[in-house]
């Protein structure tokens, strides 16, 4: 079978920034972040005050009791984005397409939380058993089980964990089992919420987390923030969504791989370049025509400069016009999810004409000196656009998409 | 510069590097001894447990010697001398 274009037809998102696209667009669109103060764990425990939560979020507002009890925060996010997903795809599943429908999502840490409770029953409250539905709250492939059961679909699933890249990777591959014809449809993105005592503990143990805010290639940046969400995507074979007349709201082209072999903690430019690179040549896209790269910009003192590096060696002069942000200046660095939140602005970006700014930008860095649109969004049509996501333990993911004039 | 903190700071380095505490002064850098950025978390982990005290990042990122570490762990003990704080482990 020939290689099949695909498009994305449906898209659905919940973070700091909203709890759907459009309350996570006009969050984009206006450069404003939704960082603030840690509400959901005791915060004077940490030696950082700062997260991007979904603030007042209340599993009952969405999920009744029998449905709550077995989801464990990062599930319940990923069902409420992929609900708006595929609300907004219109899609009506016959049985066929319930067969011939993927479903592949990335998560990190899968049901953090839960786990973080279960443990201190055991250990801090000396409770003699857990909890009996800890296991399949925690699995990290909980999100990918509870869509199959929630629409009957019984394609291919399963979900990808490679740390900061796991959505980015879950998205190619779902991408790549459409263009292939392994699938004619997939429902793909990421969720996190990594937000438990435990892992913020962990956290401030690498001492990459920044004590005010994050401000990716700021000369003063000093660190990340964590975040949580979920992004999802509904793909289709680009005659099939055309023939049932479906919304197109743009077109994954490409994707690329590639590993550091180099450090657990610390970024190589040469995998980071190799992944872009095999990203274009995957596409078939010269470098001059992208116009937008939604960097993967952890605001950490090592990453920027060298996602710089990896950039000008791909891109050489054309570096220098070319628009970048990063995106998790506002919703934060949601883990194994911000590949799907960075995907979704990035689509939004392309079909909207506006790029979304680096936030919280106060000085440029010669070591990151690259158009990174700080602090206000630009106006801006672009033909293609990248997607970065390079994880710790040097596994890198790009994806590429293009603009769709339905 | 307290001198036991210095020896204890050696010595610290020592045993995570196998290397012998006569080999490292107050003027090594961490590019000589081979510290890279995780040795270095495990490092101020291992001080902070030693020391009962806690050094802020912003301090960690700008050190490269091994005399700025100890200087830095002489100021926050004299810092809670200061606040009347009976440490907890002996120095």
């Amino acid at each position: 079978m020939p290689r099949r274009r695909v498009v994305i037809t449906g898209l659905g998102v919940i973070c700091s920034l909203g709890r759907n696209v459009q309350e996570f667009w006009n969050s984009l669109s206006q450069g404003t972040p939704g960082i603030g103060l840690i509400e959901l764990v005791d915060r004077t425990r940490l030696r950082f005050s700062n997260a991007a939560e979904v603030r007042g979020y209340r599993t009952e507002d969405y999920f009744g009791d029998s449905k709550a009890g077995i989801l464990d925060r990062f599930a319940q996010f990923g069902l409420i984005a992929t609900t708006e997903a595929v609300q907004a795809s219109g899609i009506s599943w016959s049985a066929e397409l319930k067969e011939c429908t993927g479903i592949v999502t990335g998560s990190a840490m899968g049901g953090q939380s839960t786990e973080d409770e279960a443990f201190a029953d055991l250990y801090m409250r000396q409770k003699t058993r857990c909890n009996p539905l800890a296991i399949p709250r925690i699995m990290t492939n909980a999100l990918t089980s509870q869509i199959s059961m929630a629409y009957g679909i019984t394609g291919p699933g399963f979900t990808v964990s490679t740390a900061c890249s796991s959505s980015n990777h879950a998205i190619g591959q779902a991408f790549q089992m459409v263009r292939e014809g392994t699938v004619d449809a997939a429902i793909t993105g990421g969720s996190e919420a990594p937000l438990s005592l435990g892992n913020l503990k962990a956290w401030e143990a690498m001492r990459v987390v920044s004590q005010d805010t994050c401000r990716p290639f700021s000369k003063s940046r000093n660190g990340i923030i964590l975040g949580e969400g979920a992004g999802i995507m509904v793909l289709e074979a680009m005659e099939l969504a055309k023939a049932r007349g479906a919304r197109i709201f743009g077109e994954i082209v490409g994707f690329g791989m590639s590993s550091d072999a180099h450090h657990i903690t610390q970024p190589s430019s040469e995998g980071a370049a190799r992944a872009i690179a095999a990203a274009l040549k995957d596409a078939g896209l010269q470098p001059e025509t992208v116009g937008y790269i939604n960097a993967h910009g952890t605001g950490t003192l090592t990453n920027d400069p060298t996602e710089t590096a990896a950039i000008r060696r791909i891109f050489g002069v054309h570096a220098d016009t070319l628009a970048v942000s990063s995106t998790k200046s506002m919703h934060g660095h949601a883990l194994g999810a911000s590949g799907a939140l960075e995907a979704v602005a990035t689509v939004l970006s392309l079909r909207n004409g506006l790029l979304p700014p680096t936030a919280n930008f106060i000085e440029p860095d010669p070591e990151c000196n690259l158009d990174v649109i700080p602090n206000k969004p630009r106006l801006a049509q672009c033909e293609y656009a990248l997607s970065n996501s390079f994880a710790f333990g040097g596994l890198n993911a790009v994806i590429a998409f293009r603009r769709f004039e339905n | 510069m307290s001198e036991l903190v210095a020896t204890k700071v050696i010595a610290a380095i020592a045993k995570a590097k196998k290397i012998a505490p006569e080999t490292i002064t107050l003027d090594s850098k961490f590019e000589e001894l081979n510290i890279d950025s995780l040795d270095g978390l495990n490092l101020f982990f291992e001080l902070e447990e030693q020391f009962d005290l806690s050094i802020p990042d912003e301090r960690v990122r700008t050190m490269r010697t091994i005399g700025q570490v100890v200087e830095e762990i002489d100021r926050l003990l004299a810092e809670r001398g200061a606040q009347g704080y009976e440490p907890q482990v002996e120095i």
